[in-house]
């Protein structure tokens, strides 16, 4: 039995090793700034591009180091950032989730680490994960679009809806809401609803293939600016674009020239600068000891029409 | 022993047809397609019951509530004044924005009766009554009594705007809209939204909680 020795010898070697190393790393990070993660679904979108930029910009304006994450809307890739984040020693995450219900195992990583995540903009479903949830007000924004849609359509015709991601909240609080009003009509058909998962290529190619089996609709209500700008361009190829209104949702650069130049109707102006900084403000206020964070945080939507699109600037600019 | 080939091709036969049964298995029991209007008809589904919870409040709480309002052309005078604290003081607001809600009440003559509003003479400023697009949390958040979070699902907390609204169109407009005429006195209580940054007093379009004619 002498042989089992050197093994405890060894855990026992190894375990210090590791209770050393545990101090330093820890006595390392006092007095040196601490370390932010911004995972962002996808940079593949501009509007999400602001959101994480402004967020790592304003970390470092408050003394952070910050590093940005790209999850590509891939749940298995943004466990990875979390796992990585977690084991290099992040102090926090700025999140801004792939999916409402595949997101939470990840902050619940997060959470049993000790590590205070701030999600932006999207939500996810559980309310005992996150520290708080920054969370624009979808559905109040697209009950404003949808009053919009019923006036100019007055009241009647064919429409198709495009969603976003069938998994992520945002897309289905933008339905519900659009819905809510746009439902009290009955001489108000939808004749087609598909997703093409926020993305302004899937978005144009939905939409090609709705023209052939309904060409005479009158309206298109789009879950996000990108899919708005996709059903534009496909509407421009079949020579409809003024016959049919489009709609989107997000306040990006090039929809709010769009409306500008009467091409697009209207968006909703979210705010992805004001909720990236308030989640980094909100990440020091943690680090300052606060831990009484409301869970949900909702910021507040505008819609950007051709009546008053001179009052805004892309990504509500600097508010 | 020696083993046949007949034999050797039944077994590699029962071989292969087992691992296509199992690979069928895994295959059918790994994918799941679900229609897109199932999926959507699933998140519509949601057990808290608004419709019984705005009953549950209305003759209390959000009466009371919407008793307790400012006078319409007092907070327009207060606008004039300072936008910024008559906001602090008077608005209510879920989170962070520049959108706030208001109470109001007030009493005017109608001078046109619209498809989509009644327009009120209010002193000297210009009201309207919305009395089609009676959508929106304006007549929720205003009342101060509601909040976000309290509900678990921000889709039931959305919910009890659209209850609210629901009775509103079902209950107080279709004998409003009966009855009135131009030259009628009407007296509101109800809600606005108004932006900070961008602020527009004229014309106010008020969501009405109470109506009330007298020729």
């Amino acid at each position: 039995m002498t042989y089992f020795k050197p093994i405890k010898i060894l855990c026992l070697l190894l375990f210090t090793a590791i209770l050393f190393s545990c101090q330093k790393q820890k006595s390392e990070k006092q007095g040196q700034p601490k370390k932010v993660a911004v995972i962002v679904s996808s940079l593949n979108n501009p509007w999400f591009v602001v959101l994480a930029e402004t967020a790592a910009n304003h970390a470092i304006e408050l003394g952070f180091e910050a590093t940005i994450f790209d999850s590509q809307n891939n749940t298995a890739l943004e466990t990875d950032h979390f796992e990585n984040a977690i084991s290099s020693g992040y102090d926090a995450i700025l999140f801004n989730p792939t999916d409402a219900d595949g997101s939470i195992a990840n902050v619940r990583i997060a959470k049993k680490a000790e590590i205070p995540v701030f999600c932006m903009d999207r939500e996810i479903n559980a309310t005992d994960a996150a520290t708080s949830q920054i969370l624009s007000d979808s559905y109040a924004g697209c009950v404003a679009i949808g009053k919009y849609f019923v006036e100019k359509l007055n009241k009647s015709g064919k429409y198709v809806e495009i969603l976003g991601l069938v998994g992520d909240n945002n897309t289905w609080s933008r339905s519900k809401g659009f819905h809510s009003v746009v439902d009290n009509y009955p001489e108000l058909q939808m004749v087609a609803q598909q997703n093409a998962d926020f993305d302004r290529n899937k978005a144009m190619e939905v939409m090609e293939s709705i023209l052939q089996v309904h060409p005479d609709i009158k309206g298109v209500f789009c879950g996000n600016d990108g899919m708005a700008m996709g059903a534009y361009q496909a509407l421009v190829a079949a020579g409809k674009a003024e016959q049919v209104m489009v709609f989107g949702f997000d306040g990006a650069s090039d929809v709010i020239t769009s409306i500008e130049q009467k091409k697009i109707l209207a968006t909703g102006m979210q705010f992805p600068k004001l909720i990236a900084r308030t989640a980094a403000n909100y990440a020091l206020e943690y680090f300052n000891g606060k831990r009484d964070f409301a869970q949900k945080v909702p910021v507040t939507v505008e819609m950007v029409n051709q009546e008053n699109v001179h009052d805004y600037e892309a990504y509500g600019s600097d508010e | 022993m020696i083993t046949k080939p007949t034999e050797v091709m039944n077994n590699k036969a029962i071989k292969y047809g087992i691992g296509v049964v199992a690979l069928a298995l895994v295959g059918y029991n790994s994918i799941y397609i679900q229609p897109l209007d199932q999926k959507l008809a699933e998140n519509q589904q949601t057990v808290f019951n608004a419709k019984a919870y705005v009953d549950g409040i209305w003759n209390q709480d959000l009466a009371k509530a919407y008793q307790d309002c400012t006078d319409i052309l007092q907070l327009i005078d207060s606008f004039n004044q300072d936008v910024n604290s008559t906001f602090e003081k008077n608005s209510h607001a879920l989170g962070i924005g520049n959108i706030g809600y208001f109470r109001v009440k007030g009493e005017g003559i109608v001078i046109a009766v619209n498809e989509n509003n009644v327009l009120l003479q209010v002193g000297s400023s210009r009201i309207e009554i919305e009395t089609e697009f009676i959508f929106g949390n304006a007549l929720r958040d205003a009342s101060g009594l509601v909040k976000i979070n309290d509900y678990e699902d921000t889709a039931d907390f959305n919910s009890i705007s659209e209850a609210m609204n629901d009775r509103i169109r079902q209950e107080v407009i279709p004998s409003f809209r009966s009855k009135v005429k131009e030259g009628d006195s009407v007296k509101f209580e109800g809600a606005i939204e108004l932006n900070k940054v961008h602020l527009n007093l004229d014309q106010l379009e008020v969501i009405p909680f109470t109506l009330q004619i007298s020729s």
